[in-house]
């Protein structure tokens, strides 16, 4: 078993073949080898640890990325924003959880969840006019009218050559 | 929640990366994403790599090629050349390849017979492709007679791999010395593969072959220097498959062949059989696709490999029972006889299958019921029986299958009859009882022609299939079950099993949200109006005061006759009384129904 630390100072408490669905808490095992010593994570806190640990026990067993499967960029963009129906139900949380997740992900260099996350906003956006992205996401659009007539203009100028 | 505000750069390229189509709208995609803010925009305009995916199409602006070529500046560049090209976008397609010291992939799907010579040529003029790892050509024609053959000497060190459809070289010894480091080769739809055969050693670092050729005739006229010695993996699909042929290229000349998928309609057998001498064999799929009416075509390894993981025989036999390695993943088995007792004792080594198909197999020999010869398969998921198209299934093979099937099987598909009886699958629907938290269970029975019985658990994804003339015996074991009156929350079946279920629970279904019920007439039971009232009374007298189901929501009836000359008139007193079989805890009941019923005061 190990015990993880999260950024609230709440303990997990999970197996370690769970645990190591995180290449870094994996890594940080193999530094301090066999030792009862509680792992910090100062960049998560309990209620994301607690929804990410219940995606590595889902996935637990499954192998695990080869450690360059991300290095070939063309590779991950091609890749299709399928997700399973498991991992669907999964990721259903508000946007806040969301983007918490993905930075849970990305700090503790879980790749798959950090591919589903990616997924799921990628899809949030997909087929959306700029307008429905900046509500969905209550983002101010910071263009003047002169930089959008200009942003226009370029774009004509490439639609119509 | 601005995700560009919270969300380090990289992830969300990845994310604008993820959104794009994987089309010729790319260049609008980006540009309209890139005026959602000033952020948005930088991160966009600064990654070069979301610009690098050039589609060249008839849509195509010289313009947008251009701003691509210029935002994807220093990037690597994927190009792709769709579809029927005009003279101006002939122009756009040589601008994109102008910048061939950067492309790393290049895939041209030209329908133009004059065209594509012309692009290609671009290939060859170029002195150098220095970055060039896929190149894909293909050109469709209506004529699968023509292809059309180039001059195509392309010399591009670092390719991996090349796939070539509806295109012939006319020299291709000199196209293989070109390419030293070609590792993947495809040909489709071509008509020169006679003079592509012999000189396949030259593309001399080859290790994954596909053939697809399905209009010709492949046989073998090799040079007795053919040797390929770093092939690992070989697909063939041919109209006519020369055994000779097959015999050579699974032989010594390909010693580190490990994956070898064959699939031909019509053998030329000169030589009495297929000879399989790849002694690394791990994956072995050969398809004969004319057995369903034909007799399996005899195929013989010389020396039998030892790990096989995958095999997959349809319409060919041999020693099968010799074959079953401890390693096997995956066995498929078609259109074949087996020893079935010599099979199922060979099968008992294999701890580790997960996948099993039996199709229209025939048994030569019978089961020894005592003691039993064949062991439950542990890791085995997913398991299809299937009967040979007019024929039952043989009996000692459905024997085989059932004594195979693990109690925790997923997937499982019984195509045909006569099925396995209730008691020869009791201890898989008994598995049933492993429930423990609620999951959402359903089962549905058709009893129309074929008819069906499934049983799914969506958790896990667990799924159950029957093809059965009808779900009797199965639906009395699951009733028995305690779990599933724990569990079950979607019901779709036919009216007589409704009633059955129903006045088995009176004291409810605690779980149950869905009720689809049918009556479908068939040949053997005509449309009759009288009837089908009378089914759907019998349902709402079935018991004698509403039975609890809290979480009830939906109501289904499907009624339907193509050969009904109007919609079965049904009094709302009965949809009221059907409604209220169920006593739910839920602000409506809603009822669904076909256009062929029609409620009438």
């Amino acid at each position: 078993m190990v015990n993880l630390v999260t950024s609230d100072n709440e303990t997990f408490t999970v197996d370690k073949d769970v645990a190591e669905r995180s290449v870094l808490i994996k890594n940080m095992l193999e530094d301090v080898g066999e030792s009862d010593q509680p792992i910090p994570l100062p960049n998560v806190s309990s209620p994301v640890l607690k929804k990410v640990l219940e995606y590595c026990e889902h996935h637990r067993g499954e192998p695990l990325p080869a450690a360059d499967a991300d290095s070939n960029q063309d590779e991950t963009r091609k890749r299709s924003t399928d997700i399973s129906e498991w991992d669907q139900k999964f990721i259903t949380v508000d946007q806040e959880m969301l983007f918490e997740i993905i930075l849970a992900a990305n700090y503790l260099d879980i790749k798959p969840l950090l591919d589903v996350g990616c997924k799921t906003v990628a899809n949030m956006i997909k087929g959306k006019t700029p307008e429905e992205i900046r509500k969905l996401f209550n983002i101010v659009n910071d263009f003047t009218p002169e930089e959008e007539a200009q942003i226009k203009k370029e774009n004509e100028w490439a639609e119509d050559r | 929640m601005d995700p560009a505000s919270i969300l380090p750069v990289e992830i969300l390229r990845r994310i604008v990366g993820m959104s794009l189509d994987e089309a010729d709208n790319r260049y609008a995609r980006l540009e309209a994403l890139a005026t959602v803010c000033h952020q948005w925009r930088e991160v966009i305009l600064g990654d070069g790599m979301l610009w690098n995916d050039v589609y060249v199409t008839p849509r195509t602006t010289s313009g947008q090629v251009s701003k691509l070529l210029q935002q994807s500046a220093r990037c690597n560049l994927l190009i792709h050349v769709k579809g029927t090209l005009d003279s101006s976008s002939l122009g756009r397609a040589q601008l994109a390849l102008g910048q061939y010291q950067r492309i790393v992939e290049l895939d041209m799907d030209i329908n133009d017979d004059v065209w594509l010579p012309q692009i290609t040529r671009r290939l060859t003029d170029a002195s150098i492709w220095p970055e060039l790892r896929h190149l894909a050509l293909s050109h469709f024609t209506q004529d699968p007679d023509h292809d059309v053959s180039l001059e195509l000497r392309i010399y591009a060190p670092q390719l991996r791999s090349l796939d070539l459809s509806g295109v012939s070289v006319l020299n291709w010894s000199t196209l293989g010395e070109a390419l030293p480091y070609l590792e993947s080769f495809s040909v489709e739809w071509i008509t020169s593969a006679a003079s592509l055969l012999p000189v396949l050693p030259s593309f001399s670092a080859l290790g994954h072959l596909k053939l697809s050729l399905p209009q010709e005739s492949l046989s073998a006229d090799l040079p007795p220097s053919f040797f390929l010695p770093h092939l690992h993996s070989l697909e063939i699909d041919t109209r006519e498959l020369g055994a000779d042929l097959l015999s050579a290229m699974a032989s010594s000349n390909s010693p580190e062949l490990t994956s070898l998928s064959v699939r031909f309609y019509r053998v030329d057998m000169r030589q009495s059989r297929i000879e399989l001498s790849s002694p690394r064999l791990m994956n072995l799929r050969i398809e004969y696709t004319r057995a369903v009416d034909e007799p399996p075509i005899l195929i013989h390894f010389r020396v039998v490999p030892r790990a096989l993981q995958v095999l997959e025989l349809i319409g060919v036999t041999d020693d099968i029972a010799a074959l079953i390695s401890p390693y096997l993943r995956t066995l498929e088995l078609a259109y074949t006889d087996v020893d079935v007792e010599r099979l199922g004792s060979a099968l008992s080594q294999c701890q580790h299958l997960d996948h099993l198909v039996f199709t229209g197999l025939r048994s030569t020999s019978a089961i020894a019921r005592e003691p039993p010869a064949t062991a439950v398969l542990p890791r085995l998921t997913f398991a299809v029986l299937a009967h040979r198209i007019n024929e039952p299934l043989d009996d000692e093979v459905r024997r085989l299958y059932v004594d195979l099937l693990p109690p925790t099987i997923m997937r499982m598909h019984i195509v045909g009859t006569p099925c396995p009886s209730g008691e020869d699958l009791r201890f898989v629907l008994e598995d049933i009882s492993r429930l423990s938290a609620p999951t959402e269970l359903s089962l549905s029975i058709n009893d129309g022609d074929g008819g069906s019985f499934c049983l799914m658990e969506a958790v896990r994804d667990y799924r159950r299939i029957f093809n059965v003339d009808s779900g009797v015996e199965y639906l009395e074991i699951l009733l028995s079950q305690p779990a599933f009156h724990a569990h079950i929350q979607r019901l779709e079946v036919g009216v007589a099993h409704a009633i059955q279920i129903i006045r088995h629970y009176p004291n409810g279904l605690p779980l149950l949200k869905v009720l689809r019920i049918s009556y479908s007439a068939n040949y053997h039971q005509p449309y009759d109006q009288d009837k089908i009232l009378g089914a759907l009374q019998a349902l709402a007298d079935s018991v004698p005061s509403p039975i609890a189901c809290p979480c009830f929501k939906i109501l289904g009836i499907s009624v339907y006759d193509h050969r009904a000359p109007g919609p079965v008139l049904c009094p709302v007193a009965l949809k009221r009384a059907l409604v209220g079989l169920f006593l739910s805890q839920e602000d409506e009941v809603s009822v669904e129904f076909t256009d062929a019923l029609k409620w009438v005061e």
